[in-house]
């Protein structure tokens, strides 16, 4: 492998860096209603999703569920607690990030845009060492991978980056991409054949090799939204991860892939192994960030050489097709609020709303007539699977959904206001994608006309009065369950 | 080319789809049932619509 040329090659100590145990510490201290430790046995199969599913959706904000007592598949209970929910709240998100709710995404964008490179310590310094298994004694059949939704076929890594290198530059690359626990050293792996990692695949097979991968599981929430960033080919993701937490991320050598591949010290979890050549196997179906089942394909083949982990560590899972998917949601706003900055400076926040994962929306202190076309065309010529963007003004809150409806209804004539481009990139994942990965993009303008054109005023009730009628002085009883 | 093709699993008889891309040409790719974990080839799941060829 080329020489990492990125890296700090020193080994050297370091202080601890950012990881999930103590994210969650210090999440649980400021938020204690909104970890909750779930003791009550769960099935692996299906429950822990549902219950994951209804927390999103009937509570005003989706805890972090801890599951103590999981039933996995083979019939034994978890010895390991397991988290579902860690990004399905924006607003813990924005914690994680240092962020507001509004500008999350756009923030997590300039924090990796600042690269941090990585450092490489010992492995006597990093957490995810503490257990070691290589050979026979693996089988990731034993952890606590759960059965997310009724068509997925088993088991499955769904909050795990796999990672892999590039055998020409030597750089690193990681992706939130699922892995089927089929066997109890293999996995099967959806690397879609337009991702990095893919692409580094191709590129060992080419020389003739196996290629060499691992999946890390479980760090520091920002960790991971840096670590799920779309950057160029080949760019590090070690080092957009650092610039999300502020500091160099901790690496370590892996075990059985060589001292040049790298995976991260505080990860909770480390599986590493091969590829083999051209094997290529069936894998899924399984429910995805869309909210349909992605179809069965075939997919690359990880054989398992090795596992790491924490003494006592936390499986983490995503439950893909809901408010879980805020990490991707937060990548692409990020994306979309730098590409739209280019070309629109009054750009004032971006935002892509839970149920539609291929909208975009986008608020803009609109000072020309043109800005609304530009802001459009500049997302249409991303990669990031933005299908529908609407550009709102200023005084649109684009996070409420009737406001934006409102606005959609009454500031937008599709006669001239809608953009419609056909052929486009389209996610492979995305139902109205062509089998040739083609779709279609669209665009509305729904702002007013720039002056001097004239439009109807929004109707108000004076600010002052606003501010000084509180429900309570007027309505009996009020019950705090039916507050928004 | 189509997008997803239906196959149905001929030992429990339930449906999914395969990927039109991954799958087309290749009657004799294998499958794999996420409901009885029974492997056939393509062509025995009977693919509605047709694979179609490369």
């Amino acid at each position: 492998m080329a020489k990492q040329k990125q890296v700090v090659e020193e080994l050297s100590p370091t202080p601890a860096g950012k990881d999930l145990h103590s994210f969650l510490e210090a999440y649980e201290k400021a938020y204690p209603e909104l970890v909750v430790h779930v003791e009550r046995e769960v099935s692996a199969k299906w429950e822990a999703s549902a219950i994951a599913i209804k927390a999103q959706k009937e509570l005003r904000e989706a805890p972090v569920l801890v599951f103590h007592r999981l039933r996995m598949s083979s019939g034994s209970l978890s010895p390991f607690p397991v988290i579902l929910n860690l990004f399905a709240s924006r607003l813990r998100c924005a914690f994680a990030a240092g962020s507001s709710f509004e500008q999350v995404g756009r923030d997590l964008y300039e924090r990796r845009a600042k690269r941090i490179p990585p450092v490489v310590v010992r492995r006597e310094e990093a957490p995810v060492k503490e257990i070691v298994q290589t050979g026979d004694s693996i089988d990731v059949r034993e952890l606590p991978a759960i059965v997310h939704a009724a068509w997925d076929p088993g088991a499955y890594l769904s909050a795990g980056f796999f990672t892999t290198y590039d055998p020409d530059s030597g750089v690193d690359n990681c992706a939130l991409q699922r892995g089927w626990i089929y066997g109890a050293r293999e996995i099967r792996v959806f690397a879609n054949k337009a991702s990095h990692n893919r692409w580094n695949i191709r590129k060992w097979e080419e020389r003739g090799e196996d290629t060499r991968v691992a999946y890390w599981l479980g760090h520091h929430p920002a960790v991971s939204m840096g670590a799920e960033a779309r950057i160029s080919y080949p760019e590090s993701h070690w080092a957009a991860a650092g610039g999300c937490i502020g500091e160099p991320l901790r690496l370590v050598p892996s075990e059985t892939l060589g001292d040049d591949f790298l995976v991260p010290a505080d990860a909770e979890f480390v599986i590493e192994g091969r590829v083999p050549r051209g094997d290529l196997r069936p894998e899924g179906p399984f429910g995805e960030y869309t909210g349909y089942f992605g179809a069965q394909r075939l997919n690359p083949v990880m054989n398992v050489t090795c596992v790491t982990r924490r003494k006592n560590p936390y499986w983490v899972s995503i439950v893909t097709g809901y408010a879980d998917d805020q990490i991707g949601a937060l990548r692409r706003e990020g994306s979309v609020y730098h590409a739209v900055q280019q070309v629109v400076p009054g750009i004032q926040c971006v935002y892509r709303p839970k149920a539609a994962p291929h909208h975009m929306y986008i608020q803009i202190r609109k000072t020309h007539d043109s800005q609304p076309r530009a802001a459009i065309m500049a997302v249409f010529a991303l990669s990031e699977g933005v299908k529908h963007v609407f550009v709102f003004d200023e005084d649109v809150n684009i996070f409420d959904p009737d406001e934006v409806l409102w606005a959609i209804d009454t500031r937008s004539d599709w006669a001239k206001d809608l953009i419609v481009v056909p052929n486009l990139y389209a996610p492979s994942l995305d139902p109205t994608t062509s089998g040739m990965g083609l779709g279609t993009r669209a665009g509305v303008d729904c702002t007013k006309p720039s002056a001097p054109a004239v439009y109807e005023q929004r109707s108000f009730i004076p600010d002052e009065v606003m501010k000084r009628i509180k429900l309570e002085d007027y309505l009996p009883q009020r019950d705090e369950s039916r507050r928004r | 080319m189509e997008k997803i093709s239906y196959v149905v699993c001929p030992a429990c008889k339930r449906e999914f789809y395969l990927e039109g891309s991954d799958y087309v040409g290749k009657p004799d790719a294998p499958c794999h049932c996420p409901f009885c974990a029974h492997q056939f080839a393509a062509r025995q799941g009977n693919p509605r619509p047709p694979l179609g060829h490369e």
